[in-house]
């Protein structure tokens, strides 16, 4: 019991003290050499073309949700294409109807932000 | 797979929902914008009862021809027994009162542009409910918690031009996320310790093959999500959000936090630690700290709840804090299980849980008319109500005294079997003598209410009109609530002959 009390304990002081820990040291260990574009904003490695604390319009994030549908939709129908025809010969046509069941339920969610226009940038 | 061929029918209600959230959602779609979406409501309701004729044709199939054993669907992530299919039913009958209330009520829609979605949105709720008391592995579950969530919080602030609204749906949207990550957490320790997400197997693993170094963490993952579910299920001391959110949001939209979401969490809750926890707090001699944190719980529920609500001039906001000292009421069983082998727990919590859902339905039918008369919900619009209405007063005053647990009534009946349940143990004792003092206590504003209705003078003197569809969900609470008291045997027999 004490044994893990002290496991527990550890865990969570470690967890306090890394990422102290790592600041810390690399603040120490670095060279310290600014100069104007390093301290530019990280954008992909292009030059930053303004501040980034602008505002987003808020339609960005509905195509971004709109975007994760699609991404769901490949991360199942991949692993699922890769193991279909193993699983087509134990469980028959039921694979098939599974992933037009779910196909059916996303192409919903694009159907409900086409009708309410969200793909419309007004 | 060849369960779900063979006894998919079984799964006829949830089909029903589906198709009918499905429809709706399309119909809401198609229809000219211009024209009124209040035929949604009626569409929802029509679902909601085909949804219940299929569950009462599904329960009497599988009791006379599967002899009423479990069947469990997709590697028993599914499943199909007593348990799910009483609390499915409780779930529905809640979502059945509740679209009544939306549809007797004005002030409960929520203009012509949102009034498909309140109704669709209710049902996928309950279809989250459905999965979180009929699932048995931590996906399934998580699944369904976060479908009944998110529609819930939608549904709070769906009047998005009422301030108080959007203030409640802000407050349950950080809260709730915040609990579910918890959950969360918790799941992932016991994943991680168990390396399995359906809870037979854990329980399997947790028996056989677990590390006696990694015992701590399957213990600090139960209380991680103890913690996330004392949040969604409003026990003290993580009730704070409770009043808040009760008073920025309908009538009808409280009494569906009110029932629905506690019945479904506590569902789980009990399914969590009777497949998979149990065992191992018994073999390790941790059932005592389970014992302890639970009846915390329970105890501060109740106290909480009791002296919060004695100083509520507000009648949802007294409702709040009365549901919280309810749900202390019904973790006493639980907190006891281990004490009492679980004997009589089914039959003694869901008795309860089933007076709850009729008198806090009917409850909140009345403060959603009454309030919505008055313009205000404060508890002083309920003055003289007796002149303005008899029957309406009568009716509140039943289910103010069932609250309260006062004898004749069916909450009553049911306080005193978790009474009986609670003396039967020498620790349950403690738990038993604080719900009666924190019984008599609640006595003080229960009454206060009632004093209003009958002794004061109403500020306005005309007769309050009941639209029909409130009557009936009224009649029924009414009468199930009066029925329940003097024939309690009925449901308990029900819920023997399930096995409970």
């Amino acid at each position: 019991m004490n044994h893990n009390l002290l496991v527990i304990t550890l865990f969570l002081v470690l967890g306090l003290a890394l990422p102290i820990a790592a600041f810390t040291l690399s603040r120490f260990l670095r060279p310290d050499i600014p100069s104007v574009e390093k301290r530019l904003n990280y954008e992909s490695g292009l030059a930053p073309q303004e501040g980034s604390w602008v505002q987003f319009h808020v339609r960005y994030y509905l195509f971004a949700l709109l975007f994760v549908i699609f991404d769901v939709e490949t991360a199942f129908l991949y692993p699922w294409a890769v193991v279909y025809d193993s699983l087509r010969s134990s469980m028959g046509l039921m694979i098939l109807g599974e992933m037009v069941l779910f196909l059916f339920f996303l192409v919903l969610g694009l159907v409900y932000a086409w009708k309410k226009k969200v793909l419309e940038w007004k | 797979m060849e369960t779900f061929l063979k006894f998919g029918y079984l799964l006829l209600p949830e089909a029903i929902i589906i198709g009918s959230i499905v429809l709706l959602m399309l119909l809401d779609l198609f229809i000219p914008a211009k024209r009124s979406r209040r035929f949604f409501g009626w569409l929802a309701l029509l679902a909601g009862l085909g949804a219940s004729v299929a569950l009462i044709w599904v329960w009497i199939i599988w009791k006379t021809h599967l002899d009423g054993r479990p069947i469990q669907y997709f590697d028993s992530a599914y499943l199909f027994d007593a348990v799910s299919l009483i609390l499915k039913l409780f779930i529905l009958l809640s979502l059945i009162f509740v679209f009544l209330l939306s549809l007797g009520n004005k002030q409960n829609s929520t203009g012509n542009s949102y009034q498909a979605e309140y109704y669709y949105l209710m049902l996928v709720a309950l279809l989250g409910a459905w999965v979180l008391v009929s699932s048995a592995d931590l996906i399934t579950l998580f699944v369904g918690l976060e479908l009944l969530s998110l529609a819930s919080y939608i549904l709070v602030g769906i009047r998005k031009e009422d301030q108080n609204a959007v203030e409640a749906a802000w407050k349950y949207v950080v809260l709730g996320g915040v609990a579910s990550a918890f959950i969360l957490y918790g799941m992932s320790f016991l994943y991680g310790m168990t390396g399995n997400t359906n809870l037979m197997e854990i329980y399997n693993s947790l028996q056989l093959s677990v590390q006696p170094e990694a015992i701590l963490y399957i213990y600090l993952s139960f209380f991680l999500m103890l913690f996330g579910f004392g949040f969604k299920i409003s026990a003290a001391p993580f009730h704070t959000w409770v009043a808040d959110v009760y008073q920025g949001t309908t009538s009808a939209m409280a009494a569906f936090l009110a029932t629905i979401t506690k019945v479904a969490i506590f569902g789980f809750i009990v399914r969590l630690l009777l497949l998979s926890y149990l065992p191992l707090f018994y073999r390790n001699n941790w059932n005592h700290y389970l014992e302890w944190a639970l009846m915390g719980i329970a105890i501060l529920s109740m106290i909480v709840g009791n002296v919060l609500a004695l100083r509520q001039t507000e009648a949802k906001r007294l409702m709040a804090y009365s549901g919280i000292a309810q749900i202390g009421y019904i973790l006493v069983p639980l907190t006891l299980i281990t004490l009492t082998q679980g004997m009589l727990f089914f039959r003694v919590t869901f008795f309860y849980f089933f007076a709850y859902i009729l008198m806090v339905a009917g409850a909140f039918a009345v403060i959603s008319q009454v309030t919505a008369q008055a313009g205000t919900g404060e508890i002083r619009a309920f003055a003289g109500l007796y002149r303005r209405n008899p029957l309406l007063a009568f009716a509140m005053s039943i289910f103010l005294i069932s609250l309260a647990g006062f004898p004749l009534t069916a909450g009553f009946i049911g306080k005193f079997f978790l009474l009986t349940n609670a003396f039967m143990t020498k620790k349950g004792i403690l738990l038993g003598v604080v719900m009666i003092l924190t019984t008599i206590l609640s006595y003080f504003y229960y009454f206060r209410f009632v004093r209003q209705m009958y002794f004061r003078q109403p500020d306005q003197p005309e007769r309050i009109a009941i639209p029909w569809t409130l009557r009936i969900a009224i009649t029924i609470s009414l009468v199930g609530t009066i029925a329940l008291a003097l024939l309690p045997q009925l449901l308990l027999q029900l819920l023997q002959s399930l096995g409970l």
